[in-house]
């Protein structure tokens, strides 16, 4: 059967269909209904307030998570849902009945009530259907286009160029675009003022959110009539490419666009909805099961979170790193944690929680979930053997990820705060049985994060493994094996918790927290780390490592004395906005850059980034457009500084173990550590 | 979800904070030991939190138990 690659619509569902290489759009009608549960007078009610409109509907019984309840099923076009719904509660006086089913995407209930899949694989292993997709931006220049990518190469936005990109757009059925600064769009507009023939365009604004206490900004997102428009700052793209989307989509039975502009959160509440409908479970419009009733003291017991170690600050050698895979959907799907499994009186007791778990009957999220984990752990396992399983790995990693969240979100319709809770809670004493037990046989626990421990030891790892599998029903693997690793101290002087880097005995590298990784320093930093990782990497034990002092010294000192040499792109700093300009108190250089691009007519929003140079501070002078010569020394000398302080504690530690030189150690983030 | 209340972690940092005050009006002699002790407080607040009791209480059995391991050492090195 050919592949479906795409679905649009609702009251007529298109398919499209790929056959060598041919997009083939089939159209079908799509009907679907929505269940009103309540009170049987008020179901009688409406019932008869139903006799008299337009809507066809019967009387029937469903289930829920819950168990089974009778109402009225309401036969709709999905079009004409939300005005149905409307017109229910206003008879149910906005709190006499339930209604289920009600808010689905058509498209995605048209897939899984009729059995089809998008994007369908005969075998895990195969690969995905081949789509003909373009990568397409450009470079944008006060409010005109100054030039335009096409799968990578880069040309003027001449009218030949447009006339190419024309017949592209016009050949591919899938667009991949970068419409940061609104390039794509404004290319768009310009084919368009050429004479030049485009899809009909439709453009919606960028947005700012914030998550975790960031501020973060979503491009303005441009949809093109008879294509696949997918934007490239999506995360699931950025993180697994097309192979990932497609994947969410096969996964959640989302369209690929869709499947690429929504949050992984977002595609595992699809898909739990998607088993929903297989399974004729009823899937609610608002949830109202509350929080169960708890005392102060039970809520602080039982409303904390994974655990994570302080690890001692120092240098380490021969480390293991063994991670619970998938920890939290695994605990959901082994230990039955469900809305409806979690209760107060019946089956086993959640350690540290007044909870309890059903065991009777296999949970809805344990079984909506079950099937995911046991695709990601495939993957996972055969993900070195090929790029694309690499992806599919990654894209159901996040959607695992986030289903542990999602049980604690108050408007998920399969969560339940109790849910939460017990899966920490677990996971809390899951992590503890493995130390203890890695204790038991040789090991000493230098550092342990939510789901993953540092060990050392002579104990037999392998064995380990299998124990703390055997004792706590979790997968645990082998993530790395450390020639040495360095965990290094927070500004406090204890251990930092997830800044460290480690060598790994096949000579790779894992690095956290440390400058190379972050996103808010200049260039220069990165650039230092980089090579500075290059002295380090044939370092085979901790004494090694100490025998690179001079070596390190030298490379510091060339970075801080030949730095006005350094071409001009290592001063580049991309600034994160995390207000609009009027709402900066102080005229720092978020505000300053700001205001000269509203001078140029570009509005910047709060969680974008914008990169420049810093050529005073003082003064207030940043340079976006290579206006300025010259950059502000102290500024990125202080940077540099920033960027020694891993390295300096890593030799110093390495010193101090082969105990033939002692540096004096003026920074008290060394004395302290 | 949003937490509902502050881990165990932040509330150390609270009291480390709390006491921090102190520093103010000591000795420069005594500030160096002082310091060390906040440092030994928040060593264990893995622990304090993964048996839920008072984080007050637990910055304190941090501190005793950091001190006995020193007074362990000296020990072991006489």
């Amino acid at each position: 059967m050919d592949p479906i690659i795409n679905g649009t619509g609702d009251d007529r569902i298109s398919l499209w269909y790929l056959r060598n290489g041919k997009i083939i759009k089939r159209r079908y009608c799509n009907r679907t209904w929505v269940f009103v549960s309540g009170d049987p007078f008020d179901l009688d009610f409406l019932a008869r307030q139903l006799d008299v409109s337009d809507f066809g509907y019967n009387w029937s019984s469903r289930s829920d998570v819950y168990g089974s309840m009778d109402g009225i099923e309401i036969a709709v076009n999905p079009s004409r849902t939300k005005d149905l719904i409307r017109s229910v509660e206003r008879i149910g006086l906005n709190r006499k009945f339930r209604v289920f089913n009600g808010d689905l995407d058509p498209v995605m209930r048209f897939m899984t009530e009729n059995g089809l899949e998008f994007f369908h694989l005969d075998s895990p292993y195969d690969h995905d259907p081949p789509v003909e997709s373009l990568l397409v931006g450009g470079k944008v220049r006060g409010r005109d286009i100054a030039g335009v990518t096409m799968d990578g190469e880069s040309y003027l936005p001449e009218r030949m160029v447009l006339m190419d990109l024309e017949e592209r757009i016009s050949d591919s059925p899938m667009i991949i675009y970068d419409n940061s600064y609104e390039a794509f769009k404004l290319i768009l507009y310009k084919m368009r003022d050429l004479g030049l023939k485009i899809p009909r365009v439709r453009t919606r604004t960028g947005s700012t959110y914030q998550s975790y206490g960031q501020m973060h900004y979503k491009s303005p997102t441009v949809h093109l009539s008879g294509k696949i428009c997918i934007p490239s700052d999506s995360f699931i793209y950025a993180e697994a490419g097309l192979p990932g989307i497609y994947e969410i989509s096969r996964t959640s039975s989302l369209p690929p666009a869709t499947a690429a502009m929504v949050t992984p959160g977002t595609a595992v509440s699809t898909m739990e909805e998607t088993v929903a409908v297989k399974n004729g479970v009823l899937v609610p419009l608002y949830k109202d099961d509350h929080e169960l009733e708890k005392s102060v003291e039970e809520l602080s017991l039982t409303d904390r979170g994974g655990i994570a170690l302080q690890p001692e600050p120092g240098l380490y050698e021969d480390v293991y790193e063994i991670d619970f895979s998938s920890m939290y959907p695994s605990i959901i799907v082994r230990y039955n944690l469900s809305p409806e499994t979690i209760g107060k009186t019946h089956g086993y007791v959640v350690p540290d929680t007044p909870y309890r778990v059903n065991t009777e009957k296999t949970g809805f999220l344990s079984q909506a979930l079950g099937n995911l984990l046991e695709k990601r752990l495939f993957y996972k396992s055969i993900k070195w053997e090929d790029e694309v399983y690499r992806s599919r790995d990654t894209s159901l990693k996040w959607m695992l990820l986030t289903s542990f969240g999602y049980t604690g979100y108050k408007n998920a319709k399969f969560g339940k705060i109790e849910a939460h809770e017990s899966i920490t809670s677990i996971g809390r004493s899951v992590l503890s049985k493995a130390m203890k037990l890695a204790e038991s046989m040789g090991f000493s626990v230098i550092h342990g994060i939510v789901d993953s421990l540092w060990i050392k030891g002579d104990g037999d790892v392998e064995e380990l493994m299998r124990r703390i599998k055997q004792d706590t029903k979790i997968d645990i693997v082998l993530d790395g094996h450390y020639r040495w690793i360095v965990f290094l101290p927070a500004r406090s002087g204890l251990g930092s918790l997830n800044r460290y880097i480690g060598m790994r005995m096949d000579g790779a590298y894992k690095i956290r927290g440390i400058e190379l990784r972050r996103k808010d320093v200049p260039e220069i930093s990165r650039k230092f780390q980089l090579e500075a990782l290059k002295i380090f990497e044939g370092c085979e034990s901790v004494s090694d490592i100490g025998s690179k002092y001079l070596e390190l010294q030298s490379l510091e000192n060339r970075y801080l004395k030949t730095m006005h040499e350094f071409p001009r792109e290592y001063f580049c700093i991309n600034m994160k906005i995390t207000r609009r300009p009027e709402d900066y108190k102080v005229r720092n250089m978020q505000k300053i850059a700001l205001e000269d691009l509203r001078r140029q007519g570009i509005e910047v929003s709060p969680g974008e980034r914008i990169p420049m140079v810093v050529t005073d501070r003082k003064r207030g002078i940043i340079d976006m457009e290579g206006n300025y010569e010259g950059i502000d020394a102290d500024f990125y000398r202080h940077h540099l500084y920033r960027a020694f302080e891993c390295f300096d504690f890593l030799v110093s530690r390495g010193m101090s173990e082969r105990k033939n030189r002692v540096r004096k150690l003026t920074d008290p983030l060394f004395q302290s550590a | 979800m949003g937490r509902t209340t502050p881990t165990v972690r932040q509330k150390m940092e609270i009291i480390a904070q709390k006491y921090g005050r102190m520093r103010s009006i000591m000795r420069a002699e005594d500030v160096e030991i002082f310091d060390r002790i906040m440092l030994m407080g928040r060593k264990h607040s893995p622990e304090i939190s993964m048996a839920g009791i008072d984080p007050e209480t637990g910055f304190l059995m941090s501190v005793i138990l950091e001190m006995m391991k020193l007074f362990r050492q000296g020990e072991e090195e006489e």
